[in-house]
C-alpha cells in the first residue's frame, strides 16, 4: 500500500470555523467508539495527546514511536486534508506492521466540539502548531486561540498538561503568549524547562507547514505553557 | 422567547414594545421607549426578580436592557447590549442581571451602578437559557448546540464541567425546586433531563415526547421541517415550568410542539433515587405562548386572545389534577400592534441544516482511484 499523494488532497488553508458544518459526534464522551480509530488496540486506553488543526499530520507521524504507549489524535477540520492524514496513516500501518497503531485523525471542528469527545482533565498534551494567522481584526474571534476557548482547553487537559504552540507569525505568537499567560490556569515554561524536552525540537521540523517555513527561511517562534491548578480561593 | 413572568403577587405580560403590569387589583402600562424607527423591534424576554422588587426586560432589535421598580414601574437603569440577547434572568441575591445573547456569551450587569455589563463566558453557539445556583458558587448556560456548561462564579474562566447528552438544542434549564443538588432541562430532542451538576451526571431522563396521544403531529413536523432541509425525529419541547409541590418532589408542566395539551408531571427524588409520573393532560384551545407556576398555581398565556389563565393545582386520592381558577384578560384598556409570530418559525432556526460536503468529496476520490486502476 502506497502513501497517498499530497497533490490529490490540496485544500485552501482557511476555513470558517463558526459555521455550521456537517459533523459526526458524540452527545457525550463515553458514547464515542474509539476501536474504529484504533483498530489494533484494546482496553480502557484513552487519547492523552491532541494535535488541533494537524494538517497534514507530520507532527502524529513523528511523535508515534517516541511515545508508543499514548493514544494520540489529530483533528483537522478540512475534508481533503483530514482524509489525507487517514490515507497515509493507513498506509504506514500497512508497512510496518506492529507501528502506528496509537495515531488517527478525525475531522471535526475543535472550536465547538471538544467536550463531545474528552472528559475532563483527560489530555496530557495539546499542540497547536502553525495555527491560522487570521490576519484580519474581523476575523481574530476565528482563531483557535482566544480568552474564552482556553477555558475549554484548560477543561480537558489534565492538571500539569503542556500546551505547545509554535507559528511563524510574530504577531500571532505575542497574540497566543499574552492569552496564555493572562489565563489563570496556565502559565508559561522557561526557557530551562524546554531544554529537557524531547518534543520541542520536533516542533520545527516534523510538520509540513513547519517545513515550508524553512524553504522560505521564515521565523518560527515556539510557548509552551502549563495547565495549573485554580488558585481561586473564596 | 418569554413574555409572561410573575411573581406571589403581581404578573407582567410584554407585546411588542409594552407591558402590561397586574397586581391582582389593577393593571399599569408601561412603554419601552422607541429606539429605532422600526416595527420589528420588541421585547423578547422580561422577568420579575424573585423579591418582587424589580422587573427587567430586553428588546430585540435596539437591544435595550431595562431595570424597573417595583411595583412604582419607574425606571431604574438602562443599558444597550453589545449583542442581542436571548434570555436574561436575576441572580438569587436580586442585585445583578445575567444576560444570555445570541452570539454566545453570557454577561453580567450589577444594575447598582452605572457602566456595568462584564462578559463572564463564552460558547461558540447560540445561548437559550442561562441561571446562578442558589449558592452563588456556579454559573449555568445551555446552547443551540446540545450542551450544558457549569462554569464556576466568580472564577467563570473555570469549567466546572459539561451536562451533555441532549441530542437537539438545549432550550431551558431550571434548578429542581425541591432539591438544589440538581438541574433539570429541557431540549428539542422531546426530552426533560435531570443532572447533578457538579459532576455532570446524568440522573434521569422523561421522554415527554412519548406522551403525546396523536402520532401524526410529529409526522406533520418531521414533514415541514424536511422542506427546511432537517432531519427531525422527535417534536420539541416548547415550553417548561417547574414548581416544587413538596418535600421530596417538584411538578413539572411540558408543552409539545403543535399539541394541545399541556403535560403535567411530578418528579420524585427520594435518597438520590429518581421516580416520575405522569399526572394529566391539560387540554387548552390555543397553543399557549408562555406557562410558568407561581407555587402550585399554573398560569398560562394566550398572545393571541391576550388572556391568561390561572389554574390551581387539585390534590385528591393521590391524583394531581389541575382546575381553572381565574382567566384575566390583559392590555383591555391599551391598543397595541403586534403580530405574534408563529412558534414555527421561532423554533426552526434553533434545529442546523445538515450540508454533507463529504460524501461528494469520497465519491470523486472514489472516481479518481478508479480511473487509475484502469
Amino acid at each position: 500500500m502506497a502513501l497517498p499523494q499530497k497533490k490529490y488532497y490540496r485544500q485552501r488553508a482557511h476555513s470558517n470555523p463558526i459555521a455550521d458544518h456537517c459533523f459526526d459526534y458524540p452527545a457525550h464522551p463515553d458514547e464515542y467508539n474509539w476501536s474504529n480509530l484504533y483498530p489494533a488496540l484494546h482496553g480502557n486506553s484513552e487519547v492523552e495527546f491532541l494535535d488541533v488543526g494537524c494538517g497534514y499530520g507530520g507532527l502524529l507521524v513523528t511523535l508515534s514511536p517516541m511515545y508508543p504507549k499514548q493514544l494520540m489524535l489529530g483533528l483537522e477540520i478540512r475534508v481533503k486534508v483530514s482524509d489525507y492524514v487517514n490515507d497515509r496513516i493507513q498506509a504506514l500501518r500497512v508497512q510496518h506492521p506492529e507501528m502506528y497503531q496509537n495515531i488517527a485523525v478525525l475531522r471535526t471542528n475543535a472550536m465547538k466540539y471538544l467536550p463531545n469527545f474528552f472528559h475532563k482533565g483527560q489530555l496530557q498534551k495539546m499542540f497547536f502548531l502553525y495555527p491560522d494567522p487570521h490576519f484580519k481584526k474581523a476575523k481574530h474571534k476565528w482563531r483557535i486561540i482566544n480568552k474564552w476557548l482556553l477555558s475549554e482547553y484548560a477543561y480537558i487537559l489534565a492538571e500539569q498538561g503542556i500546551v505547545y504552540t509554535i507559528t511563524d507569525v510574530k504577531d500571532l505568537h505575542e497574540w497566543m503568549v499574552v492569552h496564555f499567560e493572562e489565563h489563570p490556569l496556565f502559565e508559561r515554561l522557561s526557557k530551562g524547562e524546554l531544554e529537557s524536552d524531547p518534543i520541542i525540537e520536533k516542533l520545527y521540523e516534523s510538520t509540513e507547514e513547519g517545513q515550508k517555513v524553512t524553504r522560505n527561511n521564515g521565523d518560527k517562534y515556539v510557548a509552551v505553557f502549563r495547565r495549573i491548578s485554580d488558585k481561586w480561593k473564596d | 422567547m418569554t413574555c409572561l413572568s410573575a411573581s406571589q403577587n403581581n404578573l407582567a405580560v410584554a407585546r411588542g414594545l409594552h407591558v402590561d403590569y397586574y397586581n391582582f387589583t389593577k393593571h399599569s402600562y408601561l412603554d419601552v421607549p422607541e429606539k429605532l424607527n422600526t416595527h420589528d423591534d420588541h421585547i423578547c424576554d422580561i422577568t420579575i426578580s424573585s423579591d418582587s422588587s424589580y422587573l427587567a426586560l430586553i428588546t430585540t432589535v435596539s437591544k435595550q436592557l431595562i431595570i424597573y421598580n417595583l411595583p412604582q414601574l419607574t425606571e431604574y437603569k438602562s443599558f444597550i447590549l453589545p449583542r442581542s440577547a436571548s434570555k436574561i434572568r436575576f441572580s438569587p441575591n436580586n442585585i445583578n442581571v445575567l444576560v444570555a445573547d445570541k452570539s454566545g456569551d453570557v454577561l453580567i450587569y450589577d444594575f447598582s451602578k452605572e457602566n456595568s455589563g462584564t462578559k463572564l463566558l463564552g460558547h461558540l453557539s447560540l445561548l437559550l437559557d442561562v441561571l446562578q445556583t442558589h449558592d452563588m458558587k456556579y454559573i449555568i448556560s445551555c446552547d443551540r448546540d446540545e450542551k450544558i456548561r457549569v462554569s464556576c462564579y466568580p472564577n467563570t474562566y473555570n469549567i466546572q464541567t459539561y451536562c451533555l447528552g441532549h441530542k437537539e438544542f438545549v432550550n431551558h434549564i431550571e434548578i429542581l425546586p425541591h432539591n438544589d443538588k440538581y438541574i433539570t432541562s429541557s431540549s428539542g430532542d422531546g426530552n426533560v433531563k435531570f443532572w447533578d451538576y457538579v459532576n455532570g451526571k446524568l440522573c434521569y431522563n422523561i421522554n415527554a415526547c412519548l406522551d403525546v396521544d396523536n402520532n401524526e403531529l410529529c409526522e406533520l413536523f418531521s414533514k415541514r421541517m424536511d422542506e427546511e432541509g432537517v432531519e427531525v425525529l422527535n417534536l420539541p419541547i416548547v415550553h417548561y415550568a417547574v414548581t416544587k409541590f413538596n418535600k421530596d418532589s417538584s411538578l413539572i408542566a411540558v408543552t409539545i410542539h403543535s399539541f394541545n395539551k399541556i403535560l403535567i408531571y411530578t418528579l420524585q427524588t427520594i435518597d438520590n433515587q429518581f421516580k416520575h409520573q405522569k399526572e394529566e393532560m391539560i387540554p387548552v384551545q390555543k397553543f399557549p405562548a408562555a406557562i410558568m407556576f407561581i407555587k402550585c398555581s399554573l398560569i398560562l398565556y394566550d398572545d393571541i386572545d391576550c388572556i391568561v389563565s390561572i389554574l390551581s393545582v387539585v390534590n385528591s386520592n393521590e391524583r394531581i389534577t389541575f382546575q381553572m381558577d381565574k382567566q384575566i384578560k390583559m392590555f383591555e384598556d391599551k391598543i397595541v400592534n403586534f403580530n405574534v409570530k408563529l412558534s414555527l418559525d421561532a423554533i426552526k432556526i434553533l434545529y442546523k441544516r445538515k450540508f454533507d460536503n463529504v460524501q461528494e468529496y469520497q465519491e470523486r476520490k472514489k472516481q479518481r482511484i478508479e480511473k487509475v486502476v484502469q
